[in-house]
């Protein structure tokens, strides 16, 4: 790598870097395999920044990097001077992956799907059951053209699964990708698989058995660990991306609803603070040193209620006046790093679940959503209950049938008034940049409490 | 010469399949009419799938492995895999085929990392815009232990554009032989972006009109829907119909078009491609097939390989006889969506969705834009949605864009009764 360095040195800021990121992949397919598939990438890439011009290149080969000096009308200004930092970071195998046979792997989740069709509690058909599982390693080699040097090692497993129910005319499909982190396997000892679906296709069963349609109007909303997951990654964590601010991303993923806003600037409740923080050992988006060679800690985004600080890299800090803050991702040897999350969550509070819901006259529980989606200033969002419930003078009643949460983001924070005391993370994987950049992240958050918000009924 | 050696050293395999992709690319992203980046990347992706009796392995790889290591890498996985219910099945095809496009303008922006015609088309843009110009080579090779070696040579260019005119902004895009095209879809882009006025609309029941765009986005998630193994897995609204059950507008036809796109001539199981299809005057025509698939179906491979998984390579619609304007009058109230994102579905199994418009969303009285109606959603079902197209323009635009990977031709399309909300 070094002998590498020396052929770009006519740039002055460069950025080169090796990447293997490989995977093994195993789908059950209604129950029956179907088939093995290994894949890696492994490549160089070289970024140089002389001043005004951003370059990158990246090849499978050392040979096969093209740096060109070009010149054109840059948007790119300058880079923050910040402080690289030198070193290597791991995720440990406590049971390695590769010590675990292929037939056992297999027969865990062909003996999950004999479980779900089998489940006589069902009052619906099973009408499909599909795994995935994938576990992955990436290894990243950076070196800058001060010389400092930054290893990466990051195993990890997840799994997703999609079961499609059907109820005379009513159906679902429970997708979910939840579960995954960085380790060996002993991640999946510890999902509690065979609990965790019964309980979770039993639960939809009976929402399409007797699920009611819900009262369109305003209600106090309880949203779970995984709503909190999904809306903070979505509602906090992108338009907290420094580069979507100033419009980097401007034609792909969008804007934010941050420009024009300043720091100290209340958007939302005093009960809500969101972190990001790739320090979390075992997350799916540990690191401790970014792309760029900065040191990762976690960022306070939103602190009760106030803009904090934003998700920086080094481009988009010397736009701001700002430090990076390391936050700096590229997910395969030929993307360019970008302002990427890494672990997302609001800070948990000091309620319990049954104080979160004591007072609530008529409102609805949101346990775990279908759709959502979110509008390019990341303003307007909409989410689909799976398994929801009434909640009516204080209790949990009957379950509904798919109420729709539609509101702002501003609304949506600034009504929360109480969160649990609880903390749950989700496996994700992040979409940004063009070419794409799916990159693995958490998000999750306690549960919450959100006042007179608007619920509306499905419309097909 | 290297396929042929691995080829050689997999002997003892019922079928191997050796795939080699090459792809020289220049990608340009600018930013409010500024160039932010210039990325050269050279790829190289090799597959190597091999099948025995019900086992089979597939490894993909990048970067440059030895021969020998990678022989006995796909040996020492194979003997890791278990019996499968599906194996990919090889087609008996021993032919040859060459196809070697070129194209010299798209040759030098590529060789030469020419971005200059960019810059200055940039440097011209009413108001400032951001997006990607993607230009590239691919080399596809594939052979197969049936005797089957095929070769064939792309260059295409595609890109879009975002303009922003304060809160206002339109977007357009492209899928071309040249970077002439970059300049119109600039030049819609600004267009769109420069109607302005606001107008609030309330949940409910509208008539809209489609941008090619738009379509774009929704073929993605129909080419899933197409495919034979979101049928067999209960992932597609398709599954609850049957061949030849009308299940849209006599006026909507849905075809793959690897030919005429001059996207595949052969498919990853040696198949040659073929358009076909899918949706046929509002019938269900046929799904996306590769032979493994079709055998269970007790249909025939369309062509459309993608071991165990059928893809699709590009879309078109079949065009009408109406102007955009004509459209936009067809009924005393149109929506108008130029551009959307973040579709996402409840359901895969009914087809019910919602999408989130951006860009020029415009609410159209008499035929007449009354302003711009933000970013509501669509929130309907696919086939509903399919049901209700009532009006199809005359002209055809081929586009592609990060939201829309898979190249489509497609015209303005009007969709009656969509159901419509909006958070704010």
């Amino acid at each position: 790598m070094e002998y590498l360095l020396r052929n770009f040195s006519t740039f002055k800021e460069i950025e080169l870097r090796y990447q293997s990121n490989s995977y093994l992949n195993i789908a059950i397919v209604n129950g029956k395999p179907t088939g093995l598939y290994k894949w890696s990438k492994t490549g160089y890439s070289v970024r140089a920044f002389d001043g005004s011009s951003l370059l990158f290149s990246s090849s499978p080969t050392p040979e096969g990097l093209e740096l060109k000096g070009l010149r054109f009308r840059s948007w790119e200004k300058g880079i923050s001077s910040d402080k690289r930092v030198g070193g290597e970071y791991s995720v440990k195998e406590k049971i390695k992956l590769d010590n675990i046979s292929t037939e056992e792997k297999v027969k865990l989740l062909v003996d999950l799907s004999k479980l779900i069709y089998s489940d006589k509690n069902l009052k619906s058909k099973v009408v499909s059951v599909n795994f995935y599982y994938t576990e992955s390693k990436e290894e990243k080699e950076i070196i800058f053209e001060d010389g400092v040097k930054v290893k990466g090692y990051v195993p990890r497993v997840s799994l997703y699964f999609s079961i499609t129910l059907k109820n005379g005319e009513r159906s679902a499909t429970i997708a979910n990708g939840d579960l995954g982190g960085s380790g060996g396997f002993e991640i999946v000892k510890n999902w509690n698989l065979e609990e965790f679906l019964l309980s979770t296709l039993e639960s939809v069963d009976r929402v399409l058995e007797k699920g009611k349609a819900v009262t369109p109007s305003r209600k106090d909303v309880i949203l779970s660990n995984q709503l909190a997951g999904i809306i903070v990654h979505e509602s906090v964590g992108h338009p907290f991306e420094a580069d979507r601010i100033l419009g980097r991303e401007g034609a792909q993923a969008g804007l934010s609803y941050l420009v024009g806003k300043n720091f100290g600037e209340k958007i939302a409740s005093d009960k809500v603070t969101v972190i990001d923080d790739p320090t979390i050992y075992g997350s799916s988006g540990y690191y401790l040193i970014d792309d760029e060679g900065i040191e990762a800690r976690p960022k306070y985004l939103i602190k009760e209620g106030v803009i904090n600080e934003l998700l920086q890299d080094r481009f988009s800090a010397y736009k701001f006046g700002v430090n990076s803050n390391g936050s700096a991702r590229a997910s395969a040897y030929d993307r360019e790093p970008l302002v990427r999350m890494s672990n997302t969550f609001f800070k948990p509070g000091d309620f319990t679940f049954e104080e979160l819901i004591e007072d609530v006259k008529d409102g609805v529980y949101f346990k775990s959503y279908m759709e959502w989606n979110i509008d390019d200033l990341r303003v307007g969002e909409r989410y689909v209950g799976l398994e929801a419930y009434e909640i009516k003078n204080g209790g949990i009643g009957e379950p509904l049938l798919f109420p729709v949460l539609e509101t702002t983001t501003f609304e949506l924070l600034s009504s929360i008034d109480a969160v649990d005391n609880t903390l749950s993370f989700y496996r994700g994987t992040c979409g940004k940049g063009d070419p794409d950049q799916p990159i693995p992240v958490w998000f999750g958050g306690p549960n919450m409490r959100a006042r007179n918000i608007t619920v509306k009924v499905r419309g097909e | 010469m290297e396929l042929e050696k691995i080829l050689d050293g997999l002997k003892g395999f019922d079928s191997v399949i050796i795939k080699k992709v090459k792809t020289k690319r220049l990608i340009v992203k600018f930013v409010l009419s500024e160039i932010a980046e210039v990325q050269r990347l050279n790829e190289v992706e090799y597959s190597v799938s091999v099948v025995k009796g019900k086992r089979f392995y597939s490894y993909t790889f990048s970067g440059e492995e030895e021969l020998d290591k990678i022989i006995t890498g796909v040996k020492e996985g194979f003997n890791y895999t278990v019996e499968s219910d599906i194996v990919p099945q090889l087609t008996e095809n021993d032919g040859e085929v060459k196809v070697k496009e070129d194209n010299a303008e798209l040759r030098s922006v590529i060789e030469g990392q020419d971005v200059s015609f960019i810059d200055s088309v940039l440097a011209k843009s009413e108001f400032p815009s951001s997006g990607i110009v993607n230009v590239y080579e691919t080399t596809t090779e594939l052979m197969t232990n049936k005797g089957f070696k095929g070769t064939e040579t792309r260059i295409r260019a595609d890109g879009y554009a975002r303009s922003f005119n304060g809160e206002y902004s339109g977007q357009w895009a492209f899928f071309s032989d040249s970077l002439k095209e970059f300049n119109e879809t600039l030049k819609k882009a600004n267009e769109f972006a420069s109607i302005t006025g606001k107008v609030r609309i309330d949940d409910g029941k509208y008539n809209v009109v489609l941008s090619p765009l738009v379509v774009a986005n929704f073929m993605v998630f129909f080419a899933d829907f197409a495919s034979a193994f979101s049928v067999m897995t209960a992932s597609s609204f398709l599954a609850k119909y049957k061949k030849c059950e009308k299940v849209a507008s006599e006026l909507l036809t849905i075809s793959d078009v690897p030919r005429k796109g001059r996207i595949a001539e052969f498919d990853d199981e040696a198949t040659y491609t073929r358009d076909k299809e899918i949706i046929k005057d509002g019938v269900f025509n046929s799904l996306l097939f590769n032979n493994e698939l079709a055998q269970i179906f007790g249909e025939k491979s369309t062509g459309n390989a993608g071991l165990i998984y059928p893809i699709a390579y590009s879309f078109e619609i079949n065009s009408g006889e109406q102007s955009l304007d004509s459209l936009l009058a067809s009924s005393k109230e149109v929506i108008f969506l130029n551009n959307n994102w973040y579709t996402r579905f409840q359901n895969y199994y009914e087809g019910t969705f919602s999408t989130v418009g951006r860009d020029a969303i415009v609410y159209y009285k008499e035929g007449k834009p009354q302003g711009v109606a933000g970013r509501i959603r669509i929130s309907d079902s696919f086939p509903n949605l399919m049901k209700n197209v009532k009006g199809l323009g005359k002209d055809k635009y081929s586009v592609r864009w990060w939201d829309a990977p898979i190249p489509t031709i497609s015209p303005y399309v009007y969709v009656d009764g969509v159901n419509i909300t909006k958070a704010w």
